[in-house]
């Protein structure tokens, strides 16, 4: 039977900084973007401050209504990320087999390891007590014998909780869930789930295979064993990079195009060295766009052979671009690269004059650790045309 | 009008000219099948403005006249008339077609018959005329070598080239390149981009046999090929073809003999080990072996080997498995030659006895 560990830093950002900064304790914390911030949403808030109801993803402006004598910071993701690195050298310490999910949360495949400690509670407290001792902040754990049920373990007592879930009490512990707890679930399938009369994990372990295939596809099949505990996902140790993106919010709302395409070109070179530094290529580029009213889309395109050049990405997503932009005022711009590949194919018709430029151009950015050179569309237009009003 | 002709003659004709009919509904019309008869000939035409397809049967007319059927609802039901003698006639105050069948009617809405374009034809001199096999077998082997793409570039399309009694073909998606050529005496010099598609419908057309041919004329900016009673009309790529000579090497420093069907069934088990577009494949030649690896981090690794014929030094290169594979996959030999460079040198792959089939093939990346 497997043993999996999830770990979940409690509202990390914000433990950091009532960790270094003692006058903080105890005290509504909300990393994400100072008291004025017009545009900033809530990364992570302390305890203190979720009971005003402030919860991560909420915009600043709101929080600052809910919460109003609580202490807003803009965060220093250097630092959190410094902090992240050594709580991972600790998960290493306990078992090789760890996948990263982000800053603040990994996997550990424990199988076999179960064996030094005289109970799972053991092990969950031994990693526990590892991690405050190393960068003293808490952690909640989860063990169970899969990613899914494991996720759900550690959800379930925060802060520094530490819940086992067993083979035998899965059933027990899903039948009550309310489905949106199932991986994979969302907003979305959760109503059209509701129209049938489904609520509960229980719920959803009374529809037949047949039915979850013919009203989801390929889901259906996953959402029928996920509601069993049953979840064959293996923990993918130093799982390889899915999609290098980067993406802005603007002070106020932009409609100009020429605007957005500076910002994307921008966006793009960002991408671009990164792919190429970590020697890869991708396929599929994506947009994403948030318009005034918050609704959002992503398009993507993808295309036949990996690409790694700033010109050929930017082609692309400017394309998508002009496509989506719709006229209306755009809120946030993003752009990532997914599909990777860690090789390209060559071409029998290529220019080397721009590929010897490409790496002159990277080797003077890296060199002085800023973009001293770059593409004129990276420019800000000289002059912006007037923003357009009522026109088709 | 009205005729009559048989369940099978008819299935034959629609199925000739139905992958001419545009499926997008730019103009309704188009949605169409053209049926026109008269002295005992049935003509049948479909376009979708890009490709026109015409067949010819001969009929028995009773009086003549033409129409335009919608062929989604057409095609299928003459699949499923019984087979034997079928009557059509028009009943012109209603705009009907009336097929009878067995003991079967159906009427079918029309449209007019002298809406629907005309192919463009006129008393051209075919500039060749060549045996149907030959050419069906250079499609085969160049146009899977086309890039798929919504744009129009030179590279959706082969390149056809008439010159001194030889007629090649070149195909390229940028990566690697197909080059075909035959002699076929008689013919007047021509050059045009066909594209891909066109390729695929005219190569549904050609008979295997030995002996039929097919005639090719140039219209104004459209290619006419006539092969007994069907036609196809087809809109050609502009733009000018790279210059292909260029890329292809004139030798290459190592050379391998292997078998096909051994290299191929080994390139698509290491084709297994991949998440994401494609499995590169590392080939490592050293004293007559052939080492094929591949590795994919997430995934797993490959590692399988085959004795080669070897000329020239110890070599490694790495490619797209599918686009070696894809080149096997049309080869008629049992075996073939391969040429491989060191650095970002392009390989070549054709048949052991031939110089007429030429695959030029780009090496990939990997990071050092």
């Amino acid at each position: 039977m497997a043993v999996i560990m999830h770990v979940d830093m409690d509202s990390f950002f914000a433990s950091i900084e009532q960790r270094d900064r003692p006058e903080l304790r105890g005290k509504p914390v909300i990393v994400g973007g100072l008291r004025d911030s017009k545009r900033g949403v809530v990364s992570t808030c302390s305890y203190e401050a979720r009971k005003y109801g402030v919860h991560s993803a909420m915009p600043i402006a709101q929080a600052v209504k809910l919460c109003p004598h609580g202490i807003f910071l803009p965060g220093d993701h250097g630092k959190y990320a410094a902090v992240s690195q050594e709580i991972r050298q600790v998960f290493y310490q306990f078992s090789p087999v760890v996948e990263i999910i982000s800053i603040d949360e990994a996997f550990l495949d424990m199988t076999g390891c179960e064996h030094f400690y005289d109970t799972l509670i053991d092990l969950g407290k031994a990693i526990k007590d590892r991690i405050y001792e190393t960068v003293s902040l808490t952690a909640s754990v989860g063990i169970a014998p899969n990613k899914f049920t494991a996720k759900l373990a550690s959800e379930y007592r925060k802060p520094d909780g530490l819940v086992i879930i067993n083979s035998d009490e899965v059933e027990d512990w899903l039948v009550p869930m309310p489905v949106t707890k199932v991986w994979g679930i969302g907003e979305k399938t959760a109503r059209a789930l509701a129209t049938w009369q489904i609520h509960t994990i229980g719920d959803l372990r009374r529809c037949s295979q047949q039915f979850l295939i013919q009203q989801f596809g390929k889901q259906g099949q996953s959402l029928y064993l996920l509601a069993r505990g049953i979840d064959p996902r293996p923990v993918l140790p130093d799982s390889e990079t899915k999609s290098i993106g980067r993406e802005t919010t603007f002070p106020t709302d932009v409609t100009e195009i020429t605007k957005l395409r500076q910002v994307l070109a921008n966006l793009v070179a960002d991408v671009g060295i990164r792919l190429r530094r970590q020697e890869l290529w991708g396929r599929t580029i994506t947009i994403k766009l948030r318009y005034s009213d918050f609704s959002t889309i992503t398009r993507s395109t993808t295309v036949p052979e990996p690409i790694d050049n700033d010109d050929e990405i930017f082609a692309t997503a400017y394309d998508l671009l002009q496509r989506n932009i719709q006229r209306r005022p755009i809120r946030l711009l993003g752009i990532s690269v997914s599909q990777l590949t860690s090789f390209s194919q060559a071409s029998l018709f290529a220019d080397p004059r721009r590929e010897k430029l490409t790496e002159l151009m990277d080797e003077l950015n890296t060199r002085y650790d800023r973009a001293v050179i770059y593409k004129g569309r990276q420019l800000q237009p000289r002059s912006s045309p007037p923003h357009e009003k009522g026109s088709t | 009008m009205q005729f009559t002709s048989t369940q099978g003659e008819m299935l034959r004709c629609l199925n000739m000219v139905e992958k001419a009919v545009a499926t997008r509904d730019v103009q309704e019309i188009l949605t169409g099948i053209y049926l026109e008869c008269g002295d005992g000939k049935l003509t049948l035409r479909a376009t979708d403005s890009e490709i026109s397809m015409e067949a010819y049967t001969t009929v028995e007319t009773t009086s003549p006249g033409s129409m335009v059927l919608k062929a989604k609802y057409f095609v299928p039901l003459i699949r499923r008339l019984p087979s034997g003698e079928v009557t059509f006639k028009q009943l012109k105050e209603q705009q009907m077609l009336e097929i009878t069948a067995g003991n079967g009617s159906f009427r079918l809405q029309t449209m007019v018959g002298e809406d629907f374009p005309s192919l463009p034809m006129g008393n051209v001199l075919p500039l060749l005329e060549m045996p149907c096999h030959v050419l069906a077998k250079m499609i085969r082997q160049t146009a899977y070598a086309t890039r798929e793409d919504q744009g129009h570039s030179v590279f959706a399309g082969v390149l056809m080239e008439y010159k001194a009694d030889e007629l090649r073909l070149v195909a390229t998606d940028t990566n690697r390149l197909c080059f075909n050529r035959q002699t076929i005496p008689g013919g007047e010099d021509f050059n045009f981009i066909l594209p891909a598609r066109t390729c695929i419908e005219l190569q549904r057309i050609l008979p295997t046999d030995s002996e039929s041919t097919v005639k090719l004329t140039l219209v104004g900016n459209q290619v006419l090929f006539r092969q007994n009673d069907v036609i196809l009309v087809s809109r050609l790529l502009e733009g000018q073809y790279p210059d292909y000579s260029r890329v292809m090497p004139a030798s290459t420093e190592t050379e391998i003999v292997v078998e096909c069907r051994e290299l191929t069934s080994a390139l698509e088990r290491a084709n297994l080990m991949h998440k994401q577009s494609s499995a590169s494949v590392t080939l490592d030649i050293e004293e007559g072996i052939l080492i094929l690896r591949t590795r994919d981090v997430e995934l797993g690794e490959s590692e399988e080997s085959l004795s080669v014929k070897q000329n020239g030094p110890t070599m490694r290169s790495a490619f797209q498995a599918r686009f070696l594979l894809d080149m096997l996959k049309t080869v008629s030999t049992d075996k073939v030659r391969i040429g491989l460079s060191s650095g970002m040198n392009p390989g070549t792959i054709r048949p052991l006895d031939s110089d007429d089939y030429v695959y030029v093939i780009m090496p990939v990346m990997t990071p050092r």
